[in-house]
């Protein structure tokens, strides 16, 4: 589904990523792990095409087509979905205008039927089932006034009504107690199939307890050092980054 | 803590001793001739006496500014005495013959002028009263192509650059203070450092108000040629006197392409005493030309002393990717009076400011922050950041924030943030609970709170920075 | 510039001769008194201050006149500028003259006055005397003199102590074209809420027609003690249009006054807005939102006046422009030496929409007691670009994403009127505002949370 080959971005000036590689098919799970400042929130920034962050090198194939190329909200159309750590704000417009003007643009570049007003709430109500949210929130202003779970359900909303080929999940986990946790884990479960895949992006083991991961990649220093399996982030989890890293002082 | 408070304001200014020397003191007034005996005296080419009297007749046509903050009694021009020189040796040719009582005096004030006895990395040029009477390590400097000498020695020596830029920046008839000081400016610090050279050094110049009844007007100018780096020092004090004395100076600073200027002042005259007699009137023009694409210029400025500051450091933004900054820390105390701030002109595209001000009000002490961040039409993608923040210490003072913003494309930022404050109780408990006592808590948050700005000076300057804050407003918490 | 006074100076005593002699004599002494300030003063200049960014001379060539007598309008117009969908009481001006046919005051409730000032003399003449003029000063404001010199009629609301309004009052004027006449509407409004009172007002400024008219306005209010009185000014009228309010509120102690601008209309529009907080634990809310389009020139000069302890005051004034637009804010904030615990915020927000758009903003402190918590922020900036990638990573073009956060960022302002029905007219007209504006018909309604 997505092939990245030697990718380098920096930010600011300062380079950030240090040439992944990274292939992920429909159907997987994969998490990317590593160490405050290591990378893994640019990495789901630049595949989202954040205008912040300059690509310097590499390549990004999305099911064949070249993803840098694209502008992020043709990177949506195609079916990349990225589930902020830090959701923002829009005050006055509600969650379903916005939700509502999102769907119907990628239908529209898919050649789809827009949904009116009826139809999209029907289906709006249907998706909030999957991460229990109140009807309430229909009509709330975007994210204004949300508790960072909630922030975080509202993420996972607008994955549902969305459905993407390829959900980047930033740092879900971040700021959510452990129900909240569940919910979260849960609809992310429930909007699994085999034609989609899902990059998961956390400092902690913890998420991975809920949403199983296909993959493992541990991210250092803008490079993934150590890829393995489902074990591996419990093998994190015991013994921290720093054996990576002495591993990889080891190996020089 | 009321107590402790008042016990700390009670401290003396530390530099308020008067050198006794026979000086050469013209008599009061200001005339023409006046301006001409000036230039004569300095044995100046026909162009700058020309210069100084255009400044001369321009400076009669306009009025004193009075559109500041500021309170003082109106200022006898013709009182005052606009020359003044130690008198010694006309031509010195090492510090050994400059005047014993002069070295003693900048002995006294912490400023070696002996250079075995200075810290390595600092080279001094002192002016007393009028004149320049030393300059440290000029010739390491020159080795590199690095000129740093009096104004008066870079008009004889090197006349063509100071044709080029005096006035550059700021022209003779730019505002009234400015006006006078090109008409009677008597000396002050020249340099220039070549295309491509990083100076070794902290370049400084240590201004020193002696004369009683005279005017300081001296002149700096600095020319940091394509690609040179330059930081400089400049710190100032006078003695205690009851009547009020003037200083009118200007600084003129450019850097051109890819050059970087970073001019750093503890300012620290008189201020006069606590009920506000004597002290200087400080009312400087400085402004700086980010000429050439890359460029930097950055003003960094500690202000304790004064009765009267009215100071803007400005930097106009020319070339494209200029960067400009203004640090400023200023304290007032007992009666003294400040006006100062900024000026940010951004012209050039992708021109980038900051500005971090952070006053303190004591005593009966006025504190204002004045500035203008304006982006012009042209000057698209760039961004200011500006935070001016106040602290009041006791409810006799004030704390003003006189800030203009003026936006003129859409591709550009412009953010200001201010807000006043007090030093919490809470944080003094905090600090008591752990076993601070006060004065330290006190000196503590004031530090915390003039940190961003101290971070910018050279290290020797901010531990005296720190120290002079803490003397500053000794006494005045409460 | 005395061609300019002489004009005022024969339209004032074409004044005085006509229809403006129903006023009792001390209003005739308070009207010379004013003429003679504003001969004295003239129209201010760029060179002074207040005015650096505000040119007048617009309004000071024009020779507007005095209109006698009303002008008829139709009932639909008037029917299509009241807030929707809530009862309210109605009391509408045309070119500064009651127009009764298009006002609904009855069920007013016993004691609460709602009159224009003419009417209220013979009635209520002592509120009216010792209030007039009284917190407002002419003496440096040459607008305010010319409209003290030209007293007529406006809106006078007296609520007694301790009364509820239910319903929230409307005072719309009207401004019209009367043959080739440019007219000069001089509307003093005068509203004094006793001790425990509430009431809401929205306050309409609108045109029929597009016509240079003149609407200088001078609005005082006094809050007494423990009062509640929230005032939102809807100002709309024709971008030909030339207006000019001082809007005054003077807060005793425990009162809570919320003031709220939309300015959209005029050619220019200089709104002079000031609070005094003259009592303990009283709390100011002075909001705003401004769109500037075309030519046009909007201007917010606030003063927020701190003299006893404890009050807090909140201001955000926010402004969207596009065109050539200019928008011009000063907000000042004076904390006196008696006031502390004062917990002051004062924050302007400017989106620019074009190149040729610009924004002038100077937020003032001036603190004078040391135990305050003071902040003032001012930002002047395009389209957050972080925002605009949330909405893009969810499908949205830049266009749509565009209108949607313009219309979050002006939420973010009418946000702060409490009472919902005002709230929702004021959404109501932003929102209608910004689709002709922007050319985007496509714009979400404004949600609150």
């Amino acid at each position: 589904m997505i092939e990245i080959k030697n990718l380098h971005a920096k930010v600011a000036g300062r380079e950030i990523l240090k040439g992944i590689n990274l292939n992920v098919k429909a159907g997987e799970v994969h998490a990317i792990m590593g160490p405050n400042g290591s990378g893994k929130s640019t990495l789901a920034q630049v595949l989202s095409g954040h205008p912040a962050y300059e690509v310097t090198d590499g390549h990004v194939l999305f099911e064949g087509q070249d993803l840098l190329d694209m502008e992020p909200e043709k990177r949506a159309h195609a079916g990349v979905f990225l589930a902020f750590q830090y959701p923002v704000e829009i005050p006055g417009v509600s969650n379903s205008y916005f939700l509502k003007a999102g769907l119907n643009e990628i239908r529209k570049s898919r050649g789809e039927e827009e949904l009116d007003s009826m139809q999209f709430l029907k289906l709006l109500k249907e998706k909030m089932k999957i991460v229990e949210m109140d009807s309430s929130f229909i009509n709330r202003p975007v994210n204004e006034g949300f508790s960072g779970g909630e922030k975080k359900r509202n993420e996972i909303l607008q994955m549902a009504v969305l459905e993407p080929k390829l959900a980047i999940l930033d740092e879900t986990d971040s700021g959510l107690d452990i129900d909240a946790l569940k919910i979260v884990a849960e609809g992310v479960n429930k909007l699994k199939s085999p034609k989609n895949a899902t990059i998961v992006v956390t400092h902690y083991q913890r998420l991975l307890n809920y949403i199983v991961p296909d993959f493992v990649h541990v991210l250092v220093n803008g490079r993934i050092v150590k890829s393995g399996g489902k074990e591996l982030a419990l093998e994190l989890e015991a013994n921290g980054y720093d054996f990576i890293k002495e591993e990889l002082l080891q190996s020089v | 803590m009321a107590e402790t408070i008042e016990e700390l304001v009670g401290k003396e200014y530390k530099y308020g001793f008067t050198t006794d020397i026979e000086a050469d003191t013209i008599p009061p007034g200001l005339s023409e001739d006046v301006v001409r005996t000036i230039s004569k005296k300095k044995n100046e080419p026909e162009w700058l006496t020309e210069w100084r009297l255009k400044a001369y007749r321009a400076w009669l046509t306009m009025e004193e500014p009075h559109w500041s903050n500021l309170k003082y009694p109106p200022i006898n021009y013709q009182s005052l005495s606009y020359y003044s020189a130690p008198k010694q040796a006309k031509k010195l040719n090492s510090l050994n013959e400059v005047d014993p009582i002069l070295l003693e005096t900048y002995e006294k004030l912490g400023i070696s002028l002996t250079e075995q006895k200075r810290l390595s990395g600092i080279a001094v040029d002192a002016v007393f009263d009028s004149v320049s009477v030393a300059t440290t390590f000029k010739e390491t400097l020159k080795e590199k192509g690095i000129i740093f000498c009096s104004f008066s020695d870079a008009v004889q020596e090197h006349p063509d650059l100071v044709k080029k830029y005096l006035g550059s920046v700021v022209p003779y008839s730019d505002n009234f203070f400015a006006a006078l000081n090109s008409a009677v400016f008597s000396d002050g610090s020249f340099c220039y450092i070549p295309k491509g050279v990083r100076c070794p050094m902290e370049l400084s110049t240590y201004f020193r108000i002696n004369a009683s009844n005279t005017g300081q007007f001296e002149r700096t100018l600095i020319i940091a040629d394509e690609g040179a780096y330059v930081s400089y020092l400049e710190g100032c004090t006078a003695p205690m006197r009851d009547e009020n004395q003037l200083h009118a100076a200007v600084v003129e600073l450019i850097a051109l392409e890819k050059a970087e200027v970073k001019y750093s002042t503890v300012q620290n005259w008189y201020a006069g005493d606590k009920d506000g007699k004597g002290g200087i009137y400080n009312f400087v023009t400085k402004r700086g030309k980010c000429a050439g694409a890359y460029s930097k210029i950055s003003w960094t400025q500690v202000e304790t002393g004064s009765a009267i500051t009215w100071k803007y450091p400005s930097v106009i933004l020319l070339g494209d990717n200029s960067i400009g900054e203004f640090y400023s820390v200023a304290v007032v105390n007992n009666r003294q009076d400040a006006d100062t701030g900024t000026k940010m002109q951004h012209i050039g595209k992708n021109t980038r400011s900051t500005i971090v001000s952070k006053g303190i009000s004591a005593g009966r002490g006025n504190n204002t922050y004045r500035g203008l961040v304006n982006i012009g039409k042209n000057a698209t993608n760039s961004r200011n950041y500006t935070q001016c923040d106040s602290m009041l210490i006791g409810n006799k003072c004030s704390a003003n924030t006189f800030p203009y913003i003026e936006v003129k494309n859409s591709t550009s930022s412009v953010e200001h943030e201010a807000s006043t404050s007090k030093i919490g109780e809470d944080q003094i408990f905090y600090c008591k609970q752990r076993g601070i006592n006060t004065e330290n808590a006190i000196s503590m948050i004031i530090n915390g709170f003039a940190k961003e700005v101290f971070k910018n000076l050279p290290m020797e300057f901010a531990v005296e920075a720190q120290k002079l804050l803490g003397i500053s407003l000794e006494g005045s918490v409460g | 510039m005395s061609e300019v006074k002489n004009h005022y100076v024969s339209e004032f005593q074409t004044f005085e001769k006509n229809g403006a002699n129903k006023a009792p004599a001390w209003v005739h002494d308070v009207r010379k008194n004013a003429l003679s300030v504003f001969n004295e003063l003239g129209f201010p200049t760029t060179k002074q201050e207040d005015w650096k960014y505000t040119n007048v001379t617009p309004i000071a060539k024009g020779s507007f006149k005095y209109s006698s007598a009303p002008v008829q309008i139709g009932p639909d117009v008037v029917k299509s500028f009241l807030v929707e969908g809530t009862d309210q009481f109605v009391m509408t001006f045309v070119n500064g003259h009651l127009a009764p046919e298009h006002s609904q005051l009855s069920g007013i409730p016993n004691g609460i006055v709602v009159s224009n000032l003419i009417g209220a003399y013979s009635g209520h003449g002592n509120i009216i005397r010792e209030y007039l003029s009284k917190y407002v000063k002419h003496q440096k404001n040459p607008f305010t003199a010319l409209n003290t010199a030209f007293i007529n009629d406006g809106a006078f609301v007296h609520v007694p102590a301790n009364v509820a309004v239910e319903k929230p009052i409307h005072l719309l004027f009207i401004s019209t074209k009367k043959e080739s006449d440019q007219i000069a509407s001089h509307i003093r409004n005068l509203i004094v809420v006793e001790e425990g009172a509430k009431v809401n007002f929205v306050v309409s400024y609108r045109s029929v027609g597009d016509h240079t008219n003149l609407t200088n306005v001078v609005t005082e209010i006094v809050a007494k003690k423990n009062s509640l009185v929230e005032v939102v000014k809807v100002q709309k009228e024709n971008e030909s249009a030339f207006h000019v309010e001082n809007l005054h509120a003077h807060q005793h102690e425990t009162s809570d006054v919320r003031i709220f601008s939309l300015a959209i209309g005029g050619a220019i529009a200089r709104n002079d807005m000031s609070v005094i907080i003259d009592g303990e634990a009283a709390e100011c809310n002075l909001n705003g939102l401004y769109i500037v389009t075309g030519e046009q020139l909007i201007d917010h000069h606030t003063f927020m006046h701190h003299i006893h302890p404890n009050c807090p005051s909140h201001e955000l004034f926010k402004g969207i422009l596009t065109d050539h637009g200019r928008a011009v804010f000063n907000g000042k904030v004076y904390v006196e030496p008696e006031a502390q615990k004062t917990d002051s915020k004062q924050t302007n927000r400017n989106l620019l929409l074009s190149d040729t758009a610009i924004v002038d903003t100077k937020p003032e402190l001036e603190i004078f007691a040391d135990d305050v918590k003071c902040t003032h922020g001012a930002a002047v900036g395009g389209m957050n670009e972080s925002h605009s990638f949330y909405l893009k990573t969810r499908g949205i073009t830049e266009e749509s994403a565009k209108g949607i956060l313009t219309v979050g960022f002006a939420a973010e302002a009418t946000a702060k009127i409490v009472h919902p029905a005002l709230r929702h007219h004021v959404d109501l007209m932003v929102v209608d505002h910004l689709r002709s504006k922007l050319g985007t018909a496509n714009l979400p309604d404004i949600v609150h949370a």
